[in-house]
């Protein structure tokens, strides 16, 4: 199993550690899922996301492959911004979502989720017939994500001028050489770090110095807000079946560039729901959900929302389902109504 | 971490029962349960008259990670349930011992539980 550089600490400070697809990582501290998902609500969290994966295209020749396999348009990306979207196969199913950011006018970094980091390589190698240009420099970095409402000035200390949603800089920041993206996967306004594992402790504990409102936060928070805000995660909402039309992410799909992947006059399989219950219960991943009595989908990712103190769900169900007929939930045999909500749940 | 109380006994599975009187016995999960557990945040609680059976499941608790079966670690029937867990499912996390979750009326049967010290020890083993 892979370690980040910031184990010891994490072991110090007594987080209970799991083995997140092959990296061992913090699921929550001693305060709870709970706490640490209201600190990052209403004040600031920082979160060890360092299974996220570094692969950079450099040079034209790399960036022409980069081409091939990205959903998004990086010619039209201006140095310094970042993008949402996906790697994917000829037939439009999604290898992985990835962030993309420019960093030089010939050089493209993409962030890839640490259980498809080996995936993708791999893919690239048998795209590319063993020509792949990709580099992955996943084990030089620690990636920190620092969220919350209160990241918006403390984030001052490091870097004076406000970054806009979606841009990074890269340069060195009280002293700490690394990429500051304003970007994240809670719904909060906050920041993510890539930063050499060698400086990786340090920066955590100076994000911690800068208020006692700042708390660790492990991956359950983690989950429960970016479930919140209606963010997909590969393995639940997205896997090697599916295409991102399939589970309601076209936005992030540029109609120029539908083609390469097939997926032009594609004809979804599937959509994604978002649910809450109103009882005393907690939908969770695989429960099955009903329309009339038959099965017509699966709950993808579900927990409880600290939030708004109820089960919360996101659901790939049939393409054709009418939304307007009841949907059940089936939980240890009973079901129960669910009621759709417009994704994201929590709205900021 | 971990603590756990004498004049308890306990099942592999992390209940325990506490005798309170020769008939009447409280039932609730040890502070291993509600650590392994995290946030507890609904009890899905039995009713008044139902009968428990040694060893089998007779209420479930949801933390925000999982759903977990509770079994028990007495037979008998339900005498009083701990309403108070309707509201603050948290109770359980903060005194796991001082919690009970069933009064149950039956008589009891220790083969089959562990004591403290047992329960200590298979904790022990369990890391």
């Amino acid at each position: 199993m892979k370690t980040t550089a910031l184990k010891p600490w994490h072991e110090s400070h007594h987080a209970k550690m799991i083995d997140f697809y092959n990296t061992l990582l913090p699921v929550h501290y001693e305060t709870g899922i709970i706490l640490e998902h209201e600190a990052v609500r209403t004040q600031a969290g920082i979160f060890d996301v360092s299974h996220m994966g570094q692969l950079f295209f450099k040079g034209e020749r790399a960036l022409n492959q980069a081409r091939q396999v990205l959903s998004m348009d990086i010619d039209a990306l201006n140095i310094n911004q970042v993008k949402y979207g996906f790697v994917l196969r000829k037939d439009g199913t999604l290898v992985d979502d990835v962030l993309c950011m420019k960093t030089c006018p010939d050089e493209v970094l993409i962030i890839v989720n640490g259980a498809n980091k080996d995936k993708v390589v791999e893919y690239l190698s048998e795209t590319f017939k063993d020509e792949s240009l990709v580099e992955d420099e996943s084990d030089l970095y620690s990636v920190i994500a620092f969220q919350g409402p209160l990241t918006q000035t403390l984030i001052q200390q490091l870097i004076p001028e406000p970054l806009d949603y979606y841009t990074f800089k890269h340069g060195t920041f009280n002293g700490f050489e690394m990429f500051i993206s304003r970007t994240g996967y809670t719904g909060e306004h906050g920041y993510e770090f890539i930063v050499a594992n060698k400086d990786a402790e340090k920066l955590w504990t100076y994000l911690l110095s800068l208020s006692d409102q700042v708390l660790p936060c492990g991956l359950g928070a983690r989950d429960s807000l970016r479930l919140e805000a209606g963010m997909p995660l590969y393995g639940h909402e997205l896997n090697d079946h599916l295409t991102p039309l399939d589970v309601g992410l076209g936005m992030f799909m540029p109609k120029t560039r539908r083609h390469l992947f097939g997926l032009e006059d594609y004809v979804p399989h599937t959509k994604r729901i978002g649910f809450i219950l109103n009882e005393k219960v907690i939908p969770r991943e695989g429960y099955e959900i009903t329309q009339d009595g038959q099965v017509v989908g699966v709950v993808s990712s579900g927990t409880f929302s600290p939030s708004l103190k109820r089960g919360i769900a996101m659901a790939l169900i049939k393409a054709d389902c009418d939304l307007n007929t009841d949907f059940n939930c089936i939980i240890r045999s009973k079901p129960y109504r669910l009621e759709i909500i417009k994704l994201p749940f929590i709205k900021k | 971490m971990n603590s756990v109380q004498e004049g308890y006994f306990y099942l592999k599975t992390h209940e325990w029962v506490k005798p309170v009187d020769e008939t009447t016995f409280l039932v609730g999960i040890s502070d291993f349960a509600q650590h392994a557990l995290g946030d507890i945040v609904y009890v899905a609680l039995p009713e008044v008259g139902d009968a428990v059976k040694f060893n089998e499941r007779f209420c479930d608790v949801e933390s925000v990670k999982a759903v977990s079966d509770v079994y028990s670690p007495i037979s008998g029937s339900i005498i009083e349930i701990n309403s108070a867990l309707e509201d603050s499912p948290e109770l359980l996390n903060q005194d796991p011992y001082a919690t009970w979750i069933i009064k149950v009326e039956g008589s009891f049967d220790v083969s089959g539980l562990l004591n403290a010290q047992d329960y200590t020890k298979f904790l022990e083993d369990l890391q």
